[in-house]
């Protein structure tokens, strides 16, 4: 460890000596990585620490008893960061987080954690949030270095209070295994498999790295950057592995670790003597690595032993150059034999086995160490045939079921990863987009008209299909799972339902729902906002809740899924609902509705409360809650082209319910024909396209047109007057009318002939046009011409006057 | 003059010496006008433009530049001058500045010339309107050349403003 120490030093000395000359950019590229990686890693781990203090919370005031797994997982969070942080030398991580692990530490005693320090790891993670961005931007660790002591502190009289003996809750003895040493599969539950996917890709590329290095070295090419590099990759596999629990590697790394720490503290460099100590022990790390990898052994299960054989290979007793194939196992090999290496073995690479040293310690003879390592090569099956308990048909249904149960996606190694620039994915989605569209341009050249082209035809179906196919495929490399954004909104919740001293649950549904990054993004503000309406207005007090018999824990359901061609997500509380009355009495009073104005739907009502100037009213909450932020929620998603809905039922509760579209990219369009201009109309928001009869049109005072469709009127909105273009047809009966609908408002658009529809790729205007009424983009057509993009929320809010065709005298 | 040449220059970043004290000349009715070439991406012959609604007049609409839209000023009625029908020698020059490409039509496109800063006269101080859009007054042999400020002539707003003022109140169908 002394030797890590030393490294560090010397990675911290450039980080200051590179610091004095001020020029972040001359830090040497690598050590910026592995800050990024550790900033990025700590990120996540803060992410990941926070639902799970909050569910530790809930589970210890359901009087759910010892939620072990997730005390467990949050003290491997911190400690991982603590450990990457000491490494980096950025000591006020370090220090917060070791406060943290102790008090966290405590609880995996079997001590009952209290409200208070729950909610005190939740600012250490604020904290660590605030140091971590401080990191990023600045590259130390220096950040409010008092304010971290301070809370440290606070820990340590907390945790003083804690571990005072309480006679009646009596710790429960910890169960006495150092969350390392024996473990070889990871706890089930804590680490998923999408993680330890990621965990043995690294891994192996790691090793391939620290490979290639050491051959170098074995070449007698010395470079002082290679010991370092090769420092780095070791620990970064022992920190992970010791994350996700895998015991053995993380021994094994460690082990390495401290060698090579000897070495670089004696100042001496990768000698071919150390090489040829350090690549069975490498061969060693990837056996085990491998062996996660593989599909475990079906019996493997409960007999995790005392000492660590490669599990799933035989011993690589080669000389250190010949690297082992690189190629997994495959994934159907029977149980592989076990190692016959016994602790004992004369060639041994020098790790220390557990039975080698119950031997030395003379805790045990040598036969009989022995004899446990061959029992321990045994299957479970074995053994219990050996003892008799069951009959060999028996075990092999038994494994016969094992194996249907298996997932078929068991070798998670195979899945690969890699991190990419989200600018190259941009630059990928636009090309494909322009690649849809030149393939258009091609397919359907106007050159080709009237041609029979049978060899073509054929070819352009194919190129199209291939196309498609590649805009799916670019289109679902943007997707992520919403989870994140929605589990953020636990610790949300929990501080503002703690603040406002009532019992909110926030219940999350529907997590693995992938939606386009930008979505994550975008969806972030308007969920915080309608959340803390939900919770500051919408959820009741306490009594006020069990006046009205229900149950003092309010419910949130916080829902993502997928329907149709969107995405939606509700937020669902069951407080007190919305007052139509309330709100219509204050609309009227701010001017929102005309005081003679018709009577509306429960949902127009509802509706007004994103209003702009309904939120900014005085006092709203004592309307019914919601309001404030609201019009922020209306004006996000109409960014992302999706809608709002809204519902209640007074002294139900409230849902809101967030419409947005898969992806930003692509719409199916109707394009239509006004004069010699194109247009696209969102198919999503046409209703029905007519032909109007005469009798059908009413002609008002001012000048606006009419139509009556069934039973409903609907004004008419001649697009060549709002854009001044001109129309083929000025007649209403001689073009056609095409209705479409937003927020419940519906208008007909009177345009001279529907020309089809068409799936379009979305291309924003030029930003030097500025904005242009009732449009929200344009598309290429496959002509090579532009059509507009109509934006019929836009549209429907036009003013009488526009509607008429004065809309340029503003 | 040196500080007219760095305002210019201030206004875009690029500054590779090889173009230093280049500009691309064009012609508009008699006279002759430069833009600096760094700012020039490239010249097309004019192709189908798209109108758009609720623009100056001197905004002609997009046109579809390999799968780029790209706005397009009609320079002639940038400086209100009567309209001229576009032919053969019409041209489009694309211009790339603060991230927004846009093409200007010009009559045609005359050539490349190296203009010394020591060449350039500031602006008439009794200039016109349009004077704020100009960069100076280039001497060529007995020739003089209006060099204009590409990013004033695209964004400049007190004068742009003043024209979608226009703009709007003559707002009559165009095809």
């Amino acid at each position: 460890m002394r030797g890590w120490r030393s490294i560090c030093q010397v990675m911290r000395a450039d980080f200051s000596r590179r610091g004095e000359m001020g020029d972040k950019a001359a830090y040497d590229e690598e050590l910026l990585g592995v800050v990024r990686e550790f900033v990025d890693e700590a990120r996540d781990a803060m992410d990941d620490v926070e639902p799970r203090l909050l569910d530790l919370e809930r589970q210890w005031e359901d009087g759910g008893g010892l939620a072990s797994e997730i005390v467990n997982s949050i003290f491997r969070l911190f400690h991982s960061i603590k450990g990457n942080a000491s490494a980096l030398d950025f000591n006020n991580v370090a220090h917060m987080t070791h406060a943290a692990e102790s008090l966290v530490d405590l609880f995996r005693r079997g001590v009952t954690p209290s409200r208070a320090s729950i909610s005190l790891l939740c600012r250490v993670v604020d904290r660590l949030r605030k140091l971590i961005a401080y990191i990023s931007s600045e590259l130390n660790d220096t950040f409010e270095v008092d304010q971290t002591e301070a809370l440290a502190k606070e820990i340590e009289v907390v945790i003083g209070t804690l571990s005072l003996p309480q006679t009646a809750a009596a710790p429960v003895p910890a169960p006495a295994v150092p969350p390392s040493l024996h473990r070889t599969s990871p706890p089930s539950g804590l680490a998923d498999t999408a993680m330890t996917a990621a965990f043995v890709a690294d891994a192996a590329e790691q090793l391939d790295t620290l490979d290639a290095i050491f051959v170098r070295a074995a070449h007698a090419t010395e470079d002082p950057e290679d010991l370092k590099t090769v420092f780095r990759g070791v620990h970064t596999i022992k920190g992970n592995a010791g994350l996700l629990g895998f015991a053995a590697i993380e021994r094994i790394a460690h082990q390495l670790e401290s060698m090579l720490g000897a070495v670089r503290e004696t100042g001496g460099g990768l000698s071919v003597n150390l090489v040829k100590a350090v690549l069975p022990q490498l061969d060693l790390l990837r056996n085990e690595v491998r062996a996660i990898s593989a599909p475990e052994p079906p019996s493997r299960g409960d007999v995790s032993g005392m000492s660590m054989p490669p599990l799933s290979m035989p011993p690589l007793s080669m000389p250190p150059l010949s690297m082992p194939p690189p190629s997994l196992p495959p994934p159907s090999l029977p149980p592989p034999s076990r190692s016959s290496r016994s602790s004992l073995h004369p060639n041994d690479p020098p790790s220390r086995l557990i039975g080698e040293i119950l031997i030395e310690t003379g805790a045990a003879p040598e036969y009989a160490v022995n004899e446990a390592l061959s029992l321990q090569q045994k299957t479970v099956g074995e053994i219990l045939l050996d003892t008799g308990v069951v009959k060999a048909d028996q075990v092999e249904r038994a494994l016969q079921i094992q194996r249907d149960r298996r997932p078929p996606t068991a070798a998670v190694a195979t899945q690969q990863n890699i991190r990419v620039d989200l600018g190259k994915l941009d630059l990928l989605m636009n090309l494909v987009g322009e690649l849809v569209i030149a393939e258009t341009m091609v397919t359907q050249n106007p050159d080709l008209d009237g041609r029979s082209l049978e060899n073509f035809e054929k070819a352009s179906r194919h190129l199209n299909k291939i196309v498609r196919d590649m805009q799916d495929i670019a289109t679902s490399l943007r997707m992520i799972p919403v989870g994140g954004s929605l589990r953020k909104m636990l610790r949300l919740v929990h501080d503002l339902s703690e603040k406002q001293r009532k019992d909110v649950d926030l219940l999350i549904v529907g997590e693995d729902t992938e939606v386009d990054k930008t979505v994550t993004e975008l969806i972030a503000d308007p969920l915080v906002h309608l959340l803390r309406n939900g919770v500051d207005h919408g959820i009741e007090t306490r009594d006020e809740r069990l006046r009205s018999r229900k149950s003092p824990r309010a419910t949130i359901r916080l829902e993502a899924k997928h329907q149709g061609g969107e995405v939606l997500i509700i937020v669902e509380d069951d407080g007190r609902g919305l007052d139509r009355d309330k709100i219509l009495a204050k609309a009227r009073e701010n001017g929102l509705v005309a005081a003679n104005a018709p009577p509306m739907s429960d949902s127009d009502v509802f509706r007004l409360i994103f209003e702009p100037g309904f939120s900014t009213a005085e006092k709203v909450t004592d309307v019914s809650g919601r309001g404030v932020g609201m019009d922020v929620v209306q004006r996000n998603i109409e960014k992302l082209r999706g809608r709002v809905d809204i519902n209640s039922v007074l002294g139900r509760g409230t849902t809101v319910t967030l419409r947005i579209p898969l992806t930003l990219a692509i719409i199916e369009g109707m394009l239509v024909r006004v004069g010699r201009r194109h247009y696209t109309i969102p198919l999503q928001s046409i209703q029905e396209s007519i032909v109007p009869r005469t009798k059908d049109i009413t002609r008002m005072v001012d000048g606006l047109e009419v139509v009556r469709v069934r039973d409903r009127l609907i004004p008419v909105l001649r697009l060549h007057r709002l854009h001044a273009i001109r129309p083929e047809k000025e007649a209403l009966e001689t073009g056609v009318l095409t209705i479409v609908e937003e927020s419940n408002v519906r208008i007909a658009m009177f345009i001279d002939e529907l020309v089809g529809q068409r799936q379009t790729v979305i291309k924003s205007l030029p930003s030097y046009l500025g904005s242009i009424r009732g449009v929200s983009g344009c598309s290429l057509l496959g002509n090579g011409e532009i059509s507009l993009i109509l934006d019929v929320s836009a549209l429907v809010k036009l003013g009488g006057d526009e509607l008429v065709g004065k809309g340029h005298a503003t | 003059m040196s500080e007219l040449r760095a305002q210019g220059l201030s206004s875009d970043e690029d500054d590779e010496d090889s173009l230093q004290g280049k500009f691309l000349t064009f012609k508009i009715g008699e006279e002759t006008y430069g833009i600096e070439i760094r700012h020039v991406t490239e010249i097309i012959g004019v192709q189908k433009i798209t109108p758009v609604p609720d623009v100056p007049e001197f905004v002609r609409g997009m046109i579809n530049l390999r799968g780029r839209v790209i706005p397009i000023m009609d320079v002639r009625l940038r400086f209100r001058k009567a309209p001229r029908a576009y032919d053969d020698r019409t041209c489009i020059i694309v211009i790339h500045i603060k991230d927004a490409a846009v093409g200007l039509v010009v009559d045609t496109v005359s050539e490349v010339l190296s203009i010394p800063d020591s060449a350039i006269d500031a602006p008439p101080r009794m200039g016109g309107p349009f004077q704020r859009v100009m960069l100076g007054l280039g001497k060529v042999g007995d020739e003089v050349k209006i060099l204009l400020d590409a990013t004033k002539l695209l964004f400049d707003e007190a004068e742009a403003k003043a024209l979608i003022g226009k703009a709007q109140d003559a707002s009559r169908p165009r095809p």
